[in-house]
């Protein structure tokens, strides 16, 4: 087992070395393991501690059909703060800002986006008509069940907990438990108590 | 065909022979095909002619916030596994004989802690549920079967349902959370629409 260990270390020690002069940060002892796509690798910023499994796609985009999008923030960014833990199947596009705060952990086949493809327009097809652009962001010490849907522009607070296959499309305040397609709150904590209450 | 099926049939074999000695229990003609996790094996105990596709991630949770668990998992005979599987237990799950599971469906029976509001839920604790899926079932694509669910006999559950509370025999049940939404009538042996 300590032969494991070692090992291990060796491994992700191996995976820093080659993966830290391409990332916009990479701190120490975060591992990617045997990710599907992360383009470009420049626009992300990964905290200490972090760990992502195998099949992440992480894509940032600058251009869309041709035009490159608006740059007024300086282009697409990825935020991922330290500690974070990610299991297999993460999808995560950006061309605006996704930020996560510290200590959030995804179960697996999670996808994170802050973008959407617009529809009204009928008669472009949908895969070529604008994109909605709006920034997402993750507060600290949260914990996605499985299959959950972020889409764009939405805010999660501190400490919320999301029930397995939810669509996130609002806003969720902090220290909170949503479930469901789209998500309702169900339950939230109340500090003068220092109980979960239920909520309708 | 012939060529692939003797083929399928020798890799077969020479997985039985290589990796036995390593699980738990492992039958005959059964094979997992080059799965992402496998961990601590002996305690997964598989029956004979199982089929479990790629990506399959399988994860006995033997340790966890410095304590000792006894988990473990058992897929009896004849049962078919699509690919992307997630299973981890702490306690115990059981899939039993003949049953179907489509791919990226996620079994469990651990759910993390979140009433502590100070710790990050990923440092608080777990608490685990036995699940179990009886015999002739049919799990449908994308499924989520959390802690302490038992799905009956010869069950249909629904593509992206999330189950939830138990399910009894002879029943099709879908949706976030899962709802019954047919039963079958042993008297008049025809499936009934449930009303909502």
């Amino acid at each position: 087992m300590r032969i494991k260990k070692i090992l291990r270390k060796f491994y992700n020690l191996l995976i820093l070395v080659q993966n830290k002069p391409f990332y916009g940060a990479y701190g120490m002892g975060t591992v990617i393991k045997k990710p599907l796509i992360i383009s470009p690798k420049r626009d992300i910023y990964l905290g200490r501690n972090c760990f992502i499994r195998e099949f992440a796609r992480i894509e940032i985009l600058h251009k869309w059909r041709g035009s490159p999008l608006l740059r007024a923030w300086g282009g697409g960014k990825i935020i991922i703060e330290s500690g974070c833990s990610f299991e297999q199947g993460l999808h995560m596009t950006c061309a605006n800002e996704i930020i996560i705060h510290k200590n959030c952990s995804f179960a697996p086949y999670c996808c994170v986006t802050d973008i959407e493809h617009s529809y009204e327009d009928i008669t472009n097809p949908v895969k070529s008509s604008p994109l909605v652009i709006r920034k997402t962001e993750i507060g600290e010490d949260c914990f996605f069940g499985t299959g959950t849907k972020i889409v764009k522009g939405v805010t999660i607070g501190k400490h919320c907990i999301t029930g397995a296959g939810s669509v996130i499309t609002k806003n969720i305040p902090d220290y909170s438990v949503v479930a469901g397609c789209p998500a309702r709150v169900i339950r939230r904590y109340n500090p003068q108590k220092n109980i979960w209450e239920k909520s309708e | 065909m012939i060529i692939k099926r003797v083929f399928n049939k020798f890799y077969r074999i020479v997985f039985y022979v290589f990796n036995s000695p390593f699980y738990g229990a492992l039958g005959k003609n059964s094979v997992i095909k080059k799965p992402l996790v496998i961990s601590f094996r002996k305690r997964i105990f598989i029956g004979e002619q199982v089929t479990i596709l790629p990506m399959a991630r399988i994860e006995p949770i033997c340790h966890w916030g410095g304590k000792k668990l006894m988990p473990k998992i058992i897929i009896d005979d004849g049962t078919q596994i699509g690919q992307g599987l997630h299973l981890t237990a702490a306690d115990r799950v059981h899939i039993h004989k003949n049953v179907l599971i489509a791919p990226y469906v996620y079994i469990t029976d651990v759910m993390h802690d979140y009433e502590n509001v100070n710790l990050p839920i990923l440092s608080s604790g777990i608490n685990f549920r036995p699940t179990e899926i009886r015999q002739d079932s049919h799990i449908g694509i994308g499924v989520k079967i959390m802690a302490g669910v038992h799905i009956g006999k010869h069950c249909v559950i629904g593509a992206n349902a999330v189950v939830t509370k138990n399910i009894p025999d002879y029943c099709v049940a879908a949706g976030i959370p899962a709802r019954i939404i047919k039963k079958y009538n042993k008297k008049t042996e025809i499936w009934e629409k449930v009303g909502n």
